[in-house]
């Protein structure tokens, strides 16, 4: 009875534990799945505000929201600036209506993407520089009226003429315009200012001005900032910009200055793009004279920049938008070496492009049509990410300040929508698959996900965080594997029981080793250890095993008596093969490096010198020497055994060593043959499996994690080798087989499983190992399989980045789903290795 | 039983056998071999001068008020933030609690991106940030209290290009770093630069790769650098990320074709800071105290000091008093001691007035 009690008790702990487990395993799932699907969900917009707009005769040229859309600022056609309320009861009411010029009179303005600066031209041909800025304040409780200190959160009410919001946390935050004008100055024309715009560098700001008589001048305001006072100085310096003129075309009608103010670019109408190097603003020089629409019929509508202002966006009557950046290409021809290529394109609904507006903190633009569609895209990733209509064609359209309202003025309507777009960088397409970067020559998987301020373009691509993973199991198990398995496999077989009882618990020892310890060891002492001796350390894993295989060979060489009496102690005597053989790797390795590789490894792996002979060397030794061993063993084994069945033992040993040395000394000659044929027929196995000499590589993170999973796999593989049943080694053994046959043949085959499950949970460490990753590994998202560069893993990626994310960022969020990515890496390996091994069990048990 | 013990033993003598390795060859690393010192000649003689002569050099605005102990401090100092005003936090503290003794102190620094979470979750009062918060951080704070962040100017930090103390290069100017550290380029440098030959370095160091070392994207000093000196452009991806700024000058310090970048605080005897210039043609601008403050130095940059403060209301006095003495003459001779620059009366005027501090000017 008490039996069957405990008997009970045991099997309901046991499904209870398990059924624990799963439903453990399953909510870290989903508490990863809860974090990363927001990233894919869908933006949404909902309208706020539709009202007839208060000004009814000049349009406005350019609207500006603050940053709780409670207001707008307008500056219209005839230099006046109205401040219109936004908040839904009183929206359309004209607050201030302010005069900022009136004679001259305003004919052109520009406005910062991302400060308030603000450029202004008039019709005398002047110019001056300002700035508007809504600016945020609190008031003082004690100072408001009564009335006003009853306002519940989220209420606005006009206070002397300005806004003011009790805030969710009840404090009273008043929002004023501020208005900052500079002196005029002149560009040097008579003619109207037609375009103007500016950037701000470090030096001070760079405006360009094109006047309506199609002159283009470049003025560096140069600024002499005191960082001790604060105060800031300002000279003026004017260039020409000289541009080719094509017979017959109009005047152009742009002019648009870049990020930096390296790049001043002059547009017409009919799509003609000229773009000049300004890197020297006093001799601006021409660079590239493109056209932007290639279509005969037509004409480009609305030109711009993107925040950051390198991305050029240019929407045409045909309504395609399309961004265009430099990029490096010095075969293009452009005295700068750079040239203008259209990356992005953005569909549209088939009307004419009417106005453009960037948003001031991401990649995102918002774009009115003249069949009044108004769409918002995120330029990255290409995607149409909302959609709406207005009433008539907008002519104005403004991205709010934190990228959660949109503003469409047409000649009839006011509107504003709330727009909520909380990860418009992240699609499975931006995850997933190669994008075209800002600035880059072509799309590529770029993870890169930080940067020092809004105008960076996030990089999130996962693809080099999953290669890292990847090469970092490959090279560790490349290492680990062998040894570990080989190892299992001599203990197991070969030693006897005694020394094998002391030997797998040391070898066990070794997994006590904290990985930070291992990480450590790594970049500290290793690293720095090979990278003075590179080519003797790829030489000696060459000379290491040929010394263990001779040390093999010339133990046959002993008499056989003898031999018997000290086989017990063989193992140390293998032992005595390895300093010879480091020792002549040592020696060999600055040979060898003056002989293939040009005297210096690092600067051959470099691409500078030498060829590439020598690298094919290095991938094919390893290979030539597996092929000849195997042709020795299928081949030429079984004819050596007729032949030398009559043979002494010691004939038999010296010949075999004479077989061992030729079928080395082949390896090397076929090595050598198929490099100098793969070198001659011009390939170069530099830049992808070999290349660039980092101190923290691939190869120190393998033999490092390879030591760190041999433990792992050595004790499961034994395991598995011992509990091979007894009576088939005797059977084996009694039927006439070597310990070599019956290991080869009769035992491995029947732990088969075993190993195999050892390997796999090898790689399954592998794959998760952090602490290695991070010490050693370089950091460096690259995706190439040289084994002398760095990489970066999934693991070392989360490890590293989740403290500095912002909570709930996309960032974050992708940093999850980096995680469920590499949970569902290891849960796919683990389950392929599960159903493989038990295939072979089942093949195990049929013996 | 006794196989564990002999076990244990063997794994004691292993880690310590390590261990003693490790440190042997550390002190070989900052320690070079006398007959090298030799050799290295004037290069580190210059980069030892540059270092220790920068302390006396600056001096502490006298405008600034001369700290005095108030009453009623108590509680502790919780800071979060940037790596590289951790020794300035930890300088700041110390002398603080000299004046108020049972003040407890915790200072952290793992990457300027941690303060403004700390900040907003109110497990830290003070967090330190080597660049300005960005957007995404400030809305997140106005979104849980309704009001943003206040960043007070506590000091200037030179941002220094590192190389080894033989490299014998002269200066750079910033397109050739862009070049060097960036793969887009924005700089308009003509190409890239891939080898110490490539900015007409000759012999030895002709065809040897340039390594490159710098911060984690967690730092302000990685973004900053982005900034200012890649032109927003795109690291490369063999840029070596450490973890913190003596990480960068210890990498550049053992490997002699490396170059890196990190604040000016941290520079060692074995390390020196490149001489950089805006653009080809014009003066190479050594890291010195003047040309910070001039502006001539390409790469300075204030240190920030965040903190939540409710807009017309007053600080406690824990908060109050230890903007105060940061902003005391006591407080920016700390600045310098760490191997930054001061700011001035104005800036420390400025910053304790945006807290509601208000002092004796």
């Amino acid at each position: 009875m008490a039996v069957r009690i405990a008997d009970r008790l045991a099997q309901g702990l046991i499904v209870g534990g398990g059924i624990g487990t799963i439903v453990a395993v399953s909510m870290v799932c989903i508490f990863l799945a809860w974090v990363v699907l927001p990233l894919f969900w869908a933006p949404s917009i909902e309208p706020a505000v539709d009202v007839p707009p208060p000004w009814s005769s000049s349009p406005p040229w350019h609207v500006a929201v603050d940053e709780h859309q409670n207001s707008a600022w307008a500056l219209k056609r005839d230099g006046s600036l109205d401040v219109v309320r936004l908040d839904p009861p009183h929206a359309g009411q004209l607050l201030h209506e302010r005069k900022l010029f009136d004679n001259p009179s305003l004919s052109a303005a520009a406005f910062g993407l991302e400060g308030d600066e603000a450029a202004f031209g008039f019709a005398d041909g002047s110019f001056l520089m300002g700035s508007i800025r809504m600016r945020t304040s609190f008031v003082d409780p004690k100072r408001l009226e009564a009335p006003f200190r009853g306002m519940k959160p989220g209420e606005v009410r006009l206070v002397e003429g300005d806004l003011v919001e009790r805030t969710s946390q009840g404090q009273f935050r008043r929002q004023s315009l501020q208005i900052e004008l500079g002196e005029p100055q002149p560009t040097g024309s008579a003619f109207p200012v037609a375009s103007i715009d500016f950037s701000m560098r470090s030096s001070g700001p760079v405006l360009a001005t094109l006047c309506a008589d199609g002159s283009a001048r470049l003025h560096s305001l140069r600024s002499v900032r005191s960082m001790e006072t604060g105060e800031t100085d300002y000279r003026t310096q004017t260039a020409e910009l000289a541009y080719p003129q094509r017979s017959g075309r109009a005047r152009p009608t742009r002019i648009l200055v870049s990020g930096v103010g390296d790049n001043v670019l002059v547009a017409w109408r009919d799509g003609r793009l000229v773009r000049f190097d300004a890197r020297n603003p006093r001799q601006p020089r021409l660079a590239e004279d493109i056209d932007l629409v290639s279509e005969q019929d037509a004409s480009l509508t609305a030109l711009g920049y993107l925040i950051g202002k390198a991305t050029l966006v240019a929407g045409d009557s045909t309504g395609r938008i399309r961004g265009w950046f430099r990029v490096n290409r010095a075969e293009a021809g452009m005295p700068d070496g750079k040239t203008l290529v259209a990356a992005h394109e953005l569909p549209g609904p088939g009307s004419a492009v009417r106005c453009l507006a960037p948003s001031a903190r991401s990649r995102m633009l918002a774009a009115g049509y003249e069949d009044g569609s108004v769409r918002l895209f995120y330029m990255t990733t290409e995607e149409l990410l909302l959609e709406t209509r207005t009433e008539g064609p907008p002519s104005v359209l403004a991205v709010s300040p934190k990228d959660d309202g949109l503003l469409a003025v047409t000649p009839t309507r006011l509107t504003r929508w709330r727009i909520d777009v909380p990860h418009p960088e992240a699609t499975l397409a931006s995850l997933f698959t190669p994008l075209w970067y800002e600035g880059d020559k072509r799309p590529a998987h770029v993870w890169q996900s930080t940067g020092g301020n809004d105008t960076f373009e996030p990089k999130l691509g996962l693809w080099p965080l999953v290669f890292g993973t990847l090469k970092a199991t490959f090279y560790s198990l490349l290492l680990g594997v062998p040894l570990a398995l080989l190892a299992a496999i001599y203990t197991s077989e070969f030693l006897p029981p005694k020394a094998r009882s002391r030997i797998k618990p040391t070898i066990e020892l070794m997994a006590s080793l904290p990985s930070v310890v291992l990480g450590f060891i790594a970049a500290l002492l290793l690293a720095p250890l090979v990278e003075g001796l590179v080519p003797s350390v790829l030489t000696s894993i060459v000379t290491v095993v040929l010394a263990l295989l001779s040390g093999g060979y010339l133990w046959q060489l002993l008499p056989s008596a003898g031999r018997v009496q000290l086989a017990p102690w063989r193992f140390v005597f293998m032992c005595l093969a390895l300093p010879p053989g480091a020792a002549a790797g040592f020696w060999l390795g600055p040979l060898v490096e003056r002989l293939l590789f040009a005297g210096d490894i690092k600067i051959w792996l470099n691409g500078g010198a030498g060829h590439a002979t020598g690298g094919w060397m290095l991938l094919l030794l390893p290979l030539c020497g597996v092929a000849t061993a195997w042709l020795l063993a299928s081949r030429v084994n079984p004819i050596l055994r007729r032949l030398g069945a009559d043979w002494t033992a010691f004939q038999a040993a010296v010949f075999d060593l004479v077989k061992f040395v030729l079928a080395v000394l082949a390896a090397l000659a076929a090595a050598l043959a198929v490099s100098m044929a793969l070198s001659a027929a011009g390939f170069d196995p530099r830049g992808d499996y070999l290349g660039r000499y980092e101190p923290l590589n691939a190869l120190i993170v393998g033999f490092v994690m390879g030591f760190a999973i041999i433990p792992i796999i050595y004790t499961i593989a034994e395991d598995a080798l011992s509990t091979v049943p007894e009576h088939l080694r005797s059977a084996s053994l009694g039927a006439g087989a070597t310990q070599w046959q019956t290991a080869t043949r009769i035992i491995i085959p029947t732990a088969m499983s075993g190993l195999f499950s050892a390997v796999m949970i090898g790689l399954g460490r592998a794959v998760g190992e952090t602490m290695i990753v991070v010490m050693a590994a370089g950091s460096t998202p690259v995706m190439e399989w040289n084994i002398f560069n760095g990489f970066r893993t999934l693991s070392a990626n989360i490890a590293t980045e989740l403290p500095e994310a912002v909570r709930n960022s996309t960032h974050y969020r992708t940093l999850f789903l980096a995680a469920l990515v590499l949970f569902s890496l290891t849960f796919i390996l683990n389950t392929v290795a599960e159903t493989v091994r038990q295939r072979f069990r089942k093949r195990a048990f049929q013996l | 039983m006794t196989k564990v013990k002999v076990l244990a033993a063997v794994l004691a003598v292993t880690i310590c056998g390590s261990l003693v390795v490790v440190q042997a060859l550390d002190t070989q690393a900052t320690k070079p071999p006398p007959s090298k010192k030799a050799s290295a000649g004037k290069a580190s003689v210059a980069a030892r001068a540059s270092g220790t002569q920068r302390g006396p050099q600056v001096k502490v605005d006298s405008k600034l008020a001369k700290y005095v102990h108030a009453d009623g401090v108590s509680g502790a100092i919780k800071s979060e933030g940037s790596d590289t005003m951790n020794k300035l936090m930890q300088f700041w503290t110390e002398s603080f609690q000299r004046y108020y003794p049972n003040v407890q102190v915790e200072v952290q620094g793992k990457g300027s991106a941690t303060a403004p979470t700390a900040l907003i979750a109110g497990t830290s009062n003070f967090g330190p940030m080597s660049r300005e918060m960005k957007s995404k951080e400030i809305d997140e704070f106005e979104a849980r209290f309704g009001y943003k962040p206040t960043g007070l100017k506590t000091g200037i930090d030179m941002l220094a290009v590192y190389v080894h103390k033989d490299n014998p290069i002269k200066g750079l100017t910033l397109p050739q770093v862009d070049a060097i550290f960036s793969k887009n380029r924005k700089g308009g440098y003509e190409k890239d630069i891939r080898t110490w030959g490539d900015l007409g370095l000759k012999g030895q160091w002709a065809n040897k790769p340039i390594s490159l070392y710098g911060r984690n994207s967690a730092s302000g000093t990685y973004g900053y650098f982005k900034e200012n000196a890649l032109f927003d452009g795109d690291f490369k991806d063999s840029v070596q990320e450490r973890p913190g700024s003596s990480a960068v000058v210890q990498g550049v310090a053992r490997n002699k074709f490396a170059i890196g970048y990190s604040g000016i605080g941290y520079i060692t005897a074995d390390v020196r800071a490149v001489p950089l210039a805006r653009n080809e043609g014009e003066d190479f601008v050594p890291a010195e105290a003047d040309y910070a403050y001039s502006g001539e130095y390409p790469l300075s940059r204030f240190l920030f000091l965040y903190v939540n403060h409710e807009p017309r209301s007053e600080l406690e006095p824990l908060r109050r008093e230890f903007i105060t003495y940061i902003f005391s003459r006591e407080g920016q001779e700390d600045v310098v001691k760490d191997g930054y620059l001061p700011v001035g009366a104005k800036t420390a005027f400025d910053a304790l007035s945006s807290v509601g501090i208000t002092v004796a000017q």
